[in-house]
Protein backbone atom coordinates (compact mmCIF):
# COMPACT_ATOMS: atom_id res chain seq x y z
CA UNK A 1 0.00 0.00 0.00
CA UNK A 2 2.83 2.35 0.86
CA UNK A 3 5.28 1.11 -1.78
CA UNK A 4 5.13 4.48 -3.52
CA UNK A 5 6.97 5.95 -0.52
CA UNK A 6 10.10 4.10 -1.69
CA UNK A 7 10.04 6.01 -5.00
CA UNK A 8 12.55 8.81 -4.27
CA UNK A 9 11.66 10.90 -7.33
CA UNK A 10 7.94 10.72 -6.61
CA UNK A 11 8.28 11.66 -2.94
CA UNK A 12 10.66 14.49 -3.93
CA UNK A 13 8.07 15.83 -6.40
CA UNK A 14 5.32 15.62 -3.79
CA UNK A 15 7.58 17.48 -1.33
CA UNK A 16 8.23 20.24 -3.86
CA UNK A 17 4.51 20.61 -4.61
CA UNK A 18 3.64 20.80 -0.89
CA UNK A 19 6.40 23.39 -0.36
CA UNK A 20 5.26 25.43 -3.38
CA UNK A 21 1.61 25.45 -2.27
CA UNK A 22 2.75 26.35 1.27
CA UNK A 23 4.89 29.23 -0.04
CA UNK A 24 2.03 30.62 -2.15
CA UNK A 25 -0.40 30.26 0.77
CA UNK A 26 1.96 32.18 3.08
CA UNK A 27 2.55 34.94 0.51
CA UNK A 28 -1.21 35.25 -0.09
CA UNK A 29 -1.34 37.36 3.10
CA UNK A 30 0.39 40.13 1.12
CA UNK A 31 -2.92 40.56 -0.73
CA UNK A 32 -5.07 40.19 2.34
CA UNK A 33 -5.63 38.00 5.40
CA UNK A 34 -7.23 34.69 4.36
CA UNK A 35 -7.87 31.10 5.57
CA UNK A 36 -5.21 29.58 3.26
CA UNK A 37 -2.55 31.73 4.95
CA UNK A 38 -3.79 30.82 8.42
CA UNK A 39 -3.82 27.11 7.56
CA UNK A 40 -0.28 27.18 6.13
CA UNK A 41 0.98 29.19 9.11
CA UNK A 42 -0.44 26.71 11.62
CA UNK A 43 0.86 23.71 9.68
CA UNK A 44 4.35 25.25 9.62
CA UNK A 45 4.35 26.05 13.34
CA UNK A 46 3.05 22.58 14.21
CA UNK A 47 5.52 20.81 11.91
CA UNK A 48 8.48 22.88 13.15
CA UNK A 49 7.56 22.26 16.81
CA UNK A 50 7.04 18.53 16.25
CA UNK A 51 10.32 18.21 14.35
CA UNK A 52 12.09 20.18 17.09
CA UNK A 53 10.83 17.75 19.75
CA UNK A 54 11.95 14.76 17.69
CA UNK A 55 15.44 16.20 17.09
CA UNK A 56 15.79 17.17 20.76
CA UNK A 57 15.07 13.59 21.76
CA UNK A 58 17.00 11.79 19.01
CA UNK A 59 20.12 13.98 18.89
CA UNK A 60 20.27 15.32 22.44
CA UNK A 61 18.38 13.55 25.20
CA UNK A 62 18.80 9.98 23.93
CA UNK A 63 22.59 9.93 23.40
CA UNK A 64 23.42 12.31 26.26
CA UNK A 65 21.02 11.10 28.91
CA UNK A 66 18.80 8.10 28.20
CA UNK A 67 21.51 5.85 26.67
CA UNK A 68 23.79 6.57 29.62
CA UNK A 69 21.13 5.46 32.10
CA UNK A 70 20.41 2.32 30.08
CA UNK A 71 24.15 1.53 29.98
CA UNK A 72 24.27 1.56 33.80
CA UNK A 73 25.16 5.16 34.63
CA UNK A 74 22.04 5.36 36.84
CA UNK A 75 23.12 8.61 38.51
CA UNK A 76 22.05 10.51 35.36
CA UNK A 77 18.50 10.14 36.71
CA UNK A 78 19.35 13.06 39.00
CA UNK A 79 19.48 15.32 35.93
CA UNK A 80 15.71 14.78 35.73
CA UNK A 81 15.37 15.88 39.36
CA UNK A 82 17.34 19.09 38.69
CA UNK A 83 15.25 19.77 35.57
CA UNK A 84 11.99 19.14 37.43
CA UNK A 85 12.97 21.69 40.08
CA UNK A 86 12.34 24.51 37.56
CA UNK A 87 8.65 23.61 37.39
CA UNK A 88 8.07 24.40 41.09
CA UNK A 89 7.88 28.04 40.02
CA UNK A 90 4.18 27.30 39.40
CA UNK A 91 3.57 26.28 43.04
CA UNK A 92 3.13 29.03 45.64
CA UNK A 93 3.95 26.61 48.46
CA UNK A 94 7.08 25.05 46.95
CA UNK A 95 8.40 27.94 44.87
CA UNK A 96 11.55 27.95 47.06
CA UNK A 97 12.63 24.71 45.36
CA UNK A 98 12.75 26.45 41.95
CA UNK A 99 14.73 29.33 43.49
CA UNK A 100 17.57 26.95 44.36
CA UNK A 101 18.06 25.87 40.75
CA UNK A 102 17.43 29.35 39.31
CA UNK A 103 19.91 30.86 41.78
CA UNK A 104 22.57 28.29 40.89
CA UNK A 105 22.06 28.92 37.18
CA UNK A 106 22.13 32.72 37.56
CA UNK A 107 25.34 32.51 39.58
CA UNK A 108 27.00 30.40 36.91
CA UNK A 109 25.86 32.67 34.09
CA UNK A 110 26.88 35.84 35.95
CA UNK A 111 30.38 34.44 36.41
CA UNK A 112 30.58 33.48 32.74
CA UNK A 113 29.28 36.89 31.65
CA UNK A 114 31.97 38.65 33.68
CA UNK A 115 34.65 36.54 32.03
CA UNK A 116 33.04 37.20 28.63
CA UNK A 117 32.95 40.97 29.07
CA UNK A 118 36.72 41.19 29.31
CA UNK A 119 37.25 38.75 26.44
CA UNK A 120 35.00 40.72 24.12
CA UNK A 121 35.78 44.36 24.91
CA UNK A 122 39.48 44.67 25.74
CA UNK A 123 40.57 43.78 22.18
CA UNK A 124 38.02 46.22 20.73
CA UNK A 125 39.10 49.09 22.98
CA UNK A 126 42.70 48.34 22.07
CA UNK A 127 41.81 48.31 18.35
CA UNK A 128 40.25 51.78 18.65
CA UNK A 129 43.68 53.29 19.45
CA UNK A 130 44.71 53.77 15.85
CA UNK A 131 47.94 55.43 14.70
CA UNK A 132 47.68 58.48 12.45
CA UNK A 133 51.36 58.44 11.59
CA UNK A 134 53.76 55.55 11.27
CA UNK A 135 56.41 53.99 9.11
CA UNK A 136 54.98 52.24 6.06
CA UNK A 137 51.47 53.63 6.42
CA UNK A 138 49.77 54.58 3.14
CA UNK A 139 47.83 57.82 2.70
CA UNK A 140 44.54 55.91 2.61
CA UNK A 141 45.37 54.15 5.90
CA UNK A 142 46.17 57.50 7.53
CA UNK A 143 42.95 59.02 6.15
CA UNK A 144 40.92 56.00 7.33
CA UNK A 145 42.39 56.16 10.82
CA UNK A 146 41.82 59.92 11.13
CA UNK A 147 38.23 59.48 9.98
CA UNK A 148 37.78 56.61 12.48
CA UNK A 149 39.08 58.74 15.36
CA UNK A 150 36.88 61.74 14.41
CA UNK A 151 33.77 59.54 14.20
CA UNK A 152 34.60 57.74 17.47
CA UNK A 153 35.12 60.98 19.40
CA UNK A 154 32.06 62.68 17.86
CA UNK A 155 29.76 59.75 18.67
CA UNK A 156 31.14 59.56 22.22
CA UNK A 157 30.52 63.33 22.55
CA UNK A 158 26.88 62.77 21.51
CA UNK A 159 26.41 60.30 24.37
CA UNK A 160 27.96 62.64 26.93
CA UNK A 161 24.89 63.69 28.90
CA UNK A 162 26.56 65.00 32.07
CA UNK A 163 26.16 68.64 31.01
CA UNK A 164 24.15 70.63 28.48
CA UNK A 165 25.59 71.01 24.99
CA UNK A 166 25.41 74.82 24.92
CA UNK A 167 28.79 76.06 23.74
CA UNK A 168 29.92 75.36 20.14
CA UNK A 169 32.84 73.27 21.43
CA UNK A 170 30.34 70.85 22.97
CA UNK A 171 27.46 71.28 20.50
CA UNK A 172 29.31 70.80 17.20
CA UNK A 173 31.00 67.43 18.01
CA UNK A 174 27.70 66.21 19.50
CA UNK A 175 25.80 67.27 16.37
CA UNK A 176 28.41 65.60 14.15
CA UNK A 177 28.07 62.45 16.28
CA UNK A 178 24.33 62.41 15.66
CA UNK A 179 24.90 62.70 11.90
CA UNK A 180 27.45 59.90 11.95
CA UNK A 181 24.98 57.73 13.86
CA UNK A 182 22.31 58.50 11.25
CA UNK A 183 24.70 57.40 8.48
CA UNK A 184 25.40 54.18 10.39
CA UNK A 185 21.69 53.48 10.95
CA UNK A 186 21.04 54.15 7.26
CA UNK A 187 23.74 51.65 6.27
CA UNK A 188 22.33 49.11 8.74
CA UNK A 189 18.83 49.60 7.36
CA UNK A 190 20.20 49.11 3.82
CA UNK A 191 21.74 45.85 5.01
CA UNK A 192 18.37 44.83 6.47
CA UNK A 193 16.65 45.53 3.14
CA UNK A 194 19.26 43.37 1.41
CA UNK A 195 18.58 40.56 3.88
CA UNK A 196 14.82 40.67 3.34
CA UNK A 197 15.22 40.79 -0.45
CA UNK A 198 17.60 37.81 -0.26
CA UNK A 199 14.96 35.76 1.54
CA UNK A 200 12.30 36.70 -1.02
CA UNK A 201 14.68 35.81 -3.88
CA UNK A 202 15.29 32.45 -2.21
CA UNK A 203 11.58 31.65 -2.28
CA UNK A 204 11.10 33.03 -5.82
CA UNK A 205 14.03 30.93 -7.02
CA UNK A 206 12.45 27.85 -5.44
CA UNK A 207 9.13 28.53 -7.18
CA UNK A 208 10.65 29.32 -10.58
CA UNK A 209 13.52 26.82 -10.57
CA UNK A 210 12.55 23.81 -8.47
CA UNK A 211 8.78 23.91 -9.02
CA UNK A 212 8.05 25.49 -12.41
CA UNK A 213 11.48 24.80 -14.02
CA UNK A 214 11.50 28.14 -15.84
CA UNK A 215 14.61 29.60 -14.15
CA UNK A 216 18.16 28.45 -14.84
CA UNK B 1 -5.95 63.24 -5.80
CA UNK B 2 -3.32 64.55 -8.25
CA UNK B 3 -0.30 62.68 -9.61
CA UNK B 4 2.10 63.78 -6.85
CA UNK B 5 -0.30 62.82 -4.09
CA UNK B 6 -0.81 59.45 -5.76
CA UNK B 7 2.95 58.88 -5.64
CA UNK B 8 2.72 58.92 -1.85
CA UNK B 9 -0.16 56.47 -1.75
CA UNK B 10 0.83 53.67 -4.12
CA UNK B 11 -1.08 50.54 -3.10
CA UNK B 12 1.35 48.18 -1.32
CA UNK B 13 -0.01 45.27 -3.41
CA UNK B 14 1.18 47.03 -6.58
CA UNK B 15 4.62 47.38 -4.98
CA UNK B 16 4.67 43.67 -4.09
CA UNK B 17 3.68 42.81 -7.66
CA UNK B 18 6.45 45.04 -9.07
CA UNK B 19 8.91 43.43 -6.67
CA UNK B 20 7.88 39.93 -7.78
CA UNK B 21 8.33 40.98 -11.43
CA UNK B 22 11.76 42.58 -11.02
CA UNK B 23 12.97 39.51 -9.10
CA UNK B 24 11.46 36.95 -11.49
CA UNK B 25 12.74 38.48 -14.73
CA UNK B 26 16.49 38.19 -13.97
CA UNK B 27 15.92 34.64 -12.65
CA UNK B 28 14.14 33.52 -15.82
CA UNK B 29 16.39 35.39 -18.29
CA UNK B 30 19.58 34.92 -16.27
CA UNK B 31 21.23 38.31 -15.87
CA UNK B 32 24.78 38.00 -14.58
CA UNK B 33 25.81 40.70 -12.19
CA UNK B 34 29.52 41.31 -11.55
CA UNK B 35 30.39 40.25 -8.00
CA UNK B 36 32.91 42.31 -6.05
CA UNK B 37 34.94 40.44 -3.46
CA UNK B 38 35.38 42.54 -0.33
CA UNK B 39 38.53 42.38 1.85
CA UNK B 40 36.44 40.70 4.59
CA UNK B 41 35.52 37.81 2.26
CA UNK B 42 39.12 37.53 0.98
CA UNK B 43 40.32 37.25 4.58
CA UNK B 44 37.75 34.53 5.29
CA UNK B 45 38.88 32.60 2.19
CA UNK B 46 42.53 32.90 3.19
CA UNK B 47 41.81 31.79 6.76
CA UNK B 48 40.18 28.60 5.46
CA UNK B 49 43.08 28.06 3.03
CA UNK B 50 45.65 28.55 5.80
CA UNK B 51 44.05 26.16 8.29
CA UNK B 52 46.60 23.39 9.06
CA UNK B 53 45.67 20.15 7.29
CA UNK B 54 45.97 18.05 10.47
CA UNK B 55 43.34 20.11 12.26
CA UNK B 56 39.57 20.08 12.01
CA UNK B 57 37.25 22.97 11.11
CA UNK B 58 33.96 23.38 12.97
CA UNK B 59 30.99 24.81 11.06
CA UNK B 60 28.49 26.23 13.54
CA UNK B 61 24.90 26.15 12.26
CA UNK B 62 22.78 28.71 14.08
CA UNK B 63 20.06 29.18 11.47
CA UNK B 64 16.79 27.63 10.34
CA UNK B 65 14.45 27.66 7.38
CA UNK B 66 13.62 31.35 7.86
CA UNK B 67 17.05 32.53 6.69
CA UNK B 68 18.01 29.58 4.51
CA UNK B 69 18.32 31.75 1.38
CA UNK B 70 21.27 33.57 2.95
CA UNK B 71 22.86 31.11 5.34
CA UNK B 72 22.35 28.04 3.13
CA UNK B 73 24.68 29.31 0.33
CA UNK B 74 27.24 30.47 2.93
CA UNK B 75 27.26 26.99 4.49
CA UNK B 76 27.48 25.26 1.08
CA UNK B 77 30.37 27.50 -0.04
CA UNK B 78 32.36 26.73 3.13
CA UNK B 79 31.67 23.00 2.88
CA UNK B 80 32.73 22.95 -0.78
CA UNK B 81 35.93 24.84 -0.01
CA UNK B 82 36.90 22.49 2.84
CA UNK B 83 36.16 19.41 0.72
CA UNK B 84 38.29 20.81 -2.12
CA UNK B 85 41.17 21.41 0.28
CA UNK B 86 40.82 17.87 1.72
CA UNK B 87 40.41 19.34 5.18
CA UNK B 88 38.23 17.62 7.78
CA UNK B 89 35.30 19.45 9.30
CA UNK B 90 32.53 18.95 11.83
CA UNK B 91 29.07 20.48 11.78
CA UNK B 92 27.45 21.44 15.07
CA UNK B 93 23.91 22.79 14.94
CA UNK B 94 22.02 24.96 17.38
CA UNK B 95 18.82 24.84 15.34
CA UNK B 96 16.97 21.57 14.63
CA UNK B 97 16.02 22.60 11.07
CA UNK B 98 19.47 23.99 10.28
CA UNK B 99 20.96 20.70 11.52
CA UNK B 100 19.08 18.77 8.82
CA UNK B 101 19.65 21.36 6.06
CA UNK B 102 23.41 21.47 6.70
CA UNK B 103 23.60 17.67 6.82
CA UNK B 104 21.78 17.35 3.47
CA UNK B 105 23.95 20.05 1.94
CA UNK B 106 27.18 18.33 3.02
CA UNK B 107 25.91 14.94 1.78
CA UNK B 108 25.04 16.42 -1.66
CA UNK B 109 28.36 18.27 -2.08
CA UNK B 110 30.24 15.29 -0.60
CA UNK B 111 28.71 12.92 -3.18
CA UNK B 112 29.69 15.33 -5.95
CA UNK B 113 33.30 15.56 -4.70
CA UNK B 114 33.55 11.89 -3.61
CA UNK B 115 33.80 12.60 0.11
CA UNK B 116 32.53 10.19 2.72
CA UNK B 117 30.57 10.90 5.86
CA UNK B 118 32.42 9.81 8.98
CA UNK B 119 35.80 9.89 7.24
CA UNK B 120 36.05 13.35 5.68
CA UNK B 121 33.46 15.05 7.84
CA UNK B 122 31.16 14.48 10.78
CA UNK B 123 27.98 16.01 12.14
CA UNK B 124 28.02 16.46 15.92
CA UNK B 125 24.23 16.80 15.95
CA UNK B 126 21.82 19.33 17.37
CA UNK B 127 22.54 21.15 20.63
CA UNK B 128 19.90 23.41 22.23
CA UNK B 129 20.84 27.12 22.14
CA UNK B 130 20.57 27.28 25.96
CA UNK B 131 23.52 24.85 26.10
CA UNK B 132 25.83 27.14 24.13
CA UNK B 133 27.67 28.67 27.09
CA UNK B 134 28.19 25.41 29.05
CA UNK B 135 29.31 23.77 25.79
CA UNK B 136 31.83 26.53 25.11
CA UNK B 137 33.30 25.78 28.54
CA UNK B 138 33.44 22.00 28.19
CA UNK B 139 34.21 21.16 24.57
CA UNK B 140 37.58 22.95 24.35
CA UNK B 141 38.94 20.61 27.05
CA UNK B 142 37.50 17.36 25.70
CA UNK B 143 35.68 17.48 22.36
CA UNK B 144 34.54 13.84 22.31
CA UNK B 145 33.27 13.87 25.88
CA UNK B 146 31.33 17.12 25.38
CA UNK B 147 29.81 16.32 21.98
CA UNK B 148 29.18 12.61 22.86
CA UNK B 149 27.69 11.24 19.61
CA UNK B 150 27.17 12.16 15.97
CA UNK B 151 23.83 12.85 14.28
CA UNK B 152 23.23 9.12 13.80
CA UNK B 153 23.88 8.28 17.46
CA UNK B 154 27.34 6.79 16.82
CA UNK B 155 29.71 7.58 19.70
CA UNK B 156 32.24 10.15 18.44
CA UNK B 157 35.14 8.03 19.67
CA UNK B 158 34.15 5.47 17.01
CA UNK B 159 33.93 7.98 14.12
CA UNK B 160 37.14 7.84 11.98
CA UNK B 161 37.04 11.58 11.22
CA UNK B 162 37.48 12.27 14.94
CA UNK B 163 40.79 10.41 15.15
CA UNK B 164 43.36 12.72 16.76
CA UNK B 165 40.74 15.37 17.61
CA UNK B 166 40.82 15.73 21.37
CA UNK B 167 40.84 19.36 22.49
CA UNK B 168 40.39 22.85 21.05
CA UNK B 169 44.08 22.72 20.05
CA UNK B 170 43.05 20.24 17.36
CA UNK B 171 40.43 22.64 16.00
CA UNK B 172 41.91 24.97 13.37
CA UNK B 173 38.88 27.09 12.55
CA UNK B 174 35.41 27.99 13.77
CA UNK B 175 33.02 29.12 11.00
CA UNK B 176 29.96 30.65 12.64
CA UNK B 177 27.06 30.62 10.15
CA UNK B 178 24.30 32.41 11.99
CA UNK B 179 21.10 34.40 11.89
CA UNK B 180 21.43 35.14 15.63
CA UNK B 181 23.85 37.52 17.35
CA UNK B 182 25.76 34.90 19.37
CA UNK B 183 29.18 35.75 17.89
CA UNK B 184 30.32 37.45 21.10
CA UNK B 185 30.06 34.15 22.99
CA UNK B 186 32.46 32.49 20.54
CA UNK B 187 34.81 35.47 20.76
CA UNK B 188 34.70 35.60 24.56
CA UNK B 189 35.17 31.92 25.33
CA UNK B 190 36.96 30.48 22.29
CA UNK B 191 38.94 33.26 20.59
CA UNK B 192 39.56 35.08 23.89
CA UNK B 193 40.86 31.97 25.66
CA UNK B 194 42.44 29.88 22.89
CA UNK B 195 42.92 32.26 19.91
CA UNK B 196 41.18 29.79 17.58
CA UNK B 197 40.48 31.65 14.30
CA UNK B 198 36.81 32.51 13.77
CA UNK B 199 35.18 33.20 10.40
CA UNK B 200 31.82 34.94 10.73
CA UNK B 201 28.99 34.24 8.27
CA UNK B 202 25.98 36.29 9.41
CA UNK B 203 22.75 37.22 7.67
CA UNK B 204 22.88 40.73 6.23
CA UNK B 205 20.62 42.03 9.05
CA UNK B 206 23.25 41.36 11.71
CA UNK B 207 26.32 41.78 9.46
CA UNK B 208 27.07 45.37 10.68
CA UNK B 209 27.77 43.89 14.14
CA UNK B 210 30.65 41.95 12.62
CA UNK B 211 32.76 44.92 11.53
CA UNK B 212 33.94 45.83 15.04
CA UNK B 213 35.36 42.39 15.84
CA UNK B 214 36.75 42.20 12.29
CA UNK B 215 38.57 45.50 12.82
CA UNK B 216 39.82 44.31 16.21
CA UNK B 217 41.12 41.04 14.72
CA UNK B 218 38.74 38.93 16.82
CA UNK B 219 37.33 37.36 13.66
CA UNK B 220 39.47 36.43 10.69
CA UNK B 221 37.04 37.19 7.89
CA UNK B 222 33.36 37.59 7.20
CA UNK B 223 30.75 36.57 4.61
CA UNK B 224 28.00 39.19 5.02
CA UNK B 225 24.71 37.70 3.85
CA UNK B 226 23.95 36.48 0.37
CA UNK B 227 26.42 38.92 -1.19
CA UNK B 228 29.20 37.43 0.95
CA UNK B 229 28.23 33.93 -0.21
CA UNK B 230 28.28 35.10 -3.87
CA UNK B 231 31.75 36.61 -3.40
CA UNK B 232 32.95 33.35 -1.83
CA UNK B 233 31.48 31.38 -4.74
CA UNK B 234 33.42 33.64 -7.09
CA UNK B 235 36.67 32.86 -5.25
CA UNK B 236 35.80 29.15 -5.54
CA UNK B 237 34.96 29.56 -9.27
CA UNK B 238 31.52 28.09 -8.65
CA UNK B 239 28.20 29.47 -9.86
CA UNK B 240 25.72 28.61 -7.13
CA UNK B 241 22.44 30.12 -5.99
CA UNK B 242 24.17 33.13 -4.41
CA UNK B 243 25.78 34.11 -7.74
CA UNK B 244 22.48 33.67 -9.61
CA UNK B 245 20.70 35.77 -6.97
CA UNK B 246 22.91 38.83 -7.44
CA UNK B 247 20.97 39.97 -10.57
CA UNK B 248 17.54 39.90 -8.86
CA UNK B 249 19.08 41.42 -5.71
CA UNK B 250 20.39 44.44 -7.63
CA UNK B 251 17.09 44.77 -9.53
CA UNK B 252 15.09 44.73 -6.28
CA UNK B 253 17.37 47.38 -4.75
CA UNK B 254 16.91 49.61 -7.82
CA UNK B 255 13.13 49.26 -7.50
CA UNK B 256 13.21 50.19 -3.81
CA UNK B 257 15.43 53.23 -4.52
CA UNK B 258 13.02 54.33 -7.30
CA UNK B 259 10.03 53.92 -4.94
CA UNK B 260 11.78 55.92 -2.19
CA UNK B 261 12.60 58.71 -4.67
CA UNK B 262 9.03 58.68 -6.06
CA UNK B 263 7.56 58.88 -2.56
CA UNK B 264 9.83 61.79 -1.65
CA UNK B 265 9.09 63.67 -4.88
CA UNK B 266 5.38 63.24 -4.14
CA UNK B 267 5.83 64.43 -0.55
CA UNK B 268 7.91 67.53 -1.45
CA UNK B 269 5.63 68.49 -4.37
CA UNK B 270 2.48 68.09 -2.29
CA UNK B 271 3.99 70.21 0.49
CA UNK B 272 4.95 72.96 -1.96
CA UNK B 273 1.47 73.00 -3.48
CA UNK B 274 -0.07 73.26 -0.01
CA UNK B 275 2.35 76.10 0.81
CA UNK B 276 1.49 78.07 -2.33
Amino acid sequence: MFNWLADVELTKSIGIWIAAIGTLAIYSVLYKENPAYRLAEHIFIGAAAGYGIYVTWAELLKPNWWDRIVLGQWYWVFALVAGAMFYFIYSQKYVWISRIIFGTLLGLIAGLAFKGFAGINIDRIHASFKPIYGHGMTISQVANNILFIIVLLAVMAYFFFSFEHRTPARRIPSSMGRWFLMFAFGAMFGSTVMARMSLLIGRMYFLLHDWLHVAH
Amino acid sequence: MNFFERLQHIDRRIMYLLLALVISAPLIWTIHQPVTVSPAVKKAYKTVEDMPADKMAVIVIYWGSGTMAETGPQTSALIRHLFKLNKKFAIVAFDPQGSKFAYDSAITIGDELHKKYGVDWVHWGYKPPANLLPLLQSFPRDVVKAMVADINGTPLAEVPAMKGIKTIRDIGLIADVTSVGELDAWIAYIYGSYKTPIVYCPTAVIAPEGYNPLDAGQIKGMLPGLQGAAAYERLLHVEGFATVAMGPLSASHVLIIVLIIAGNIGYISARRRRGS
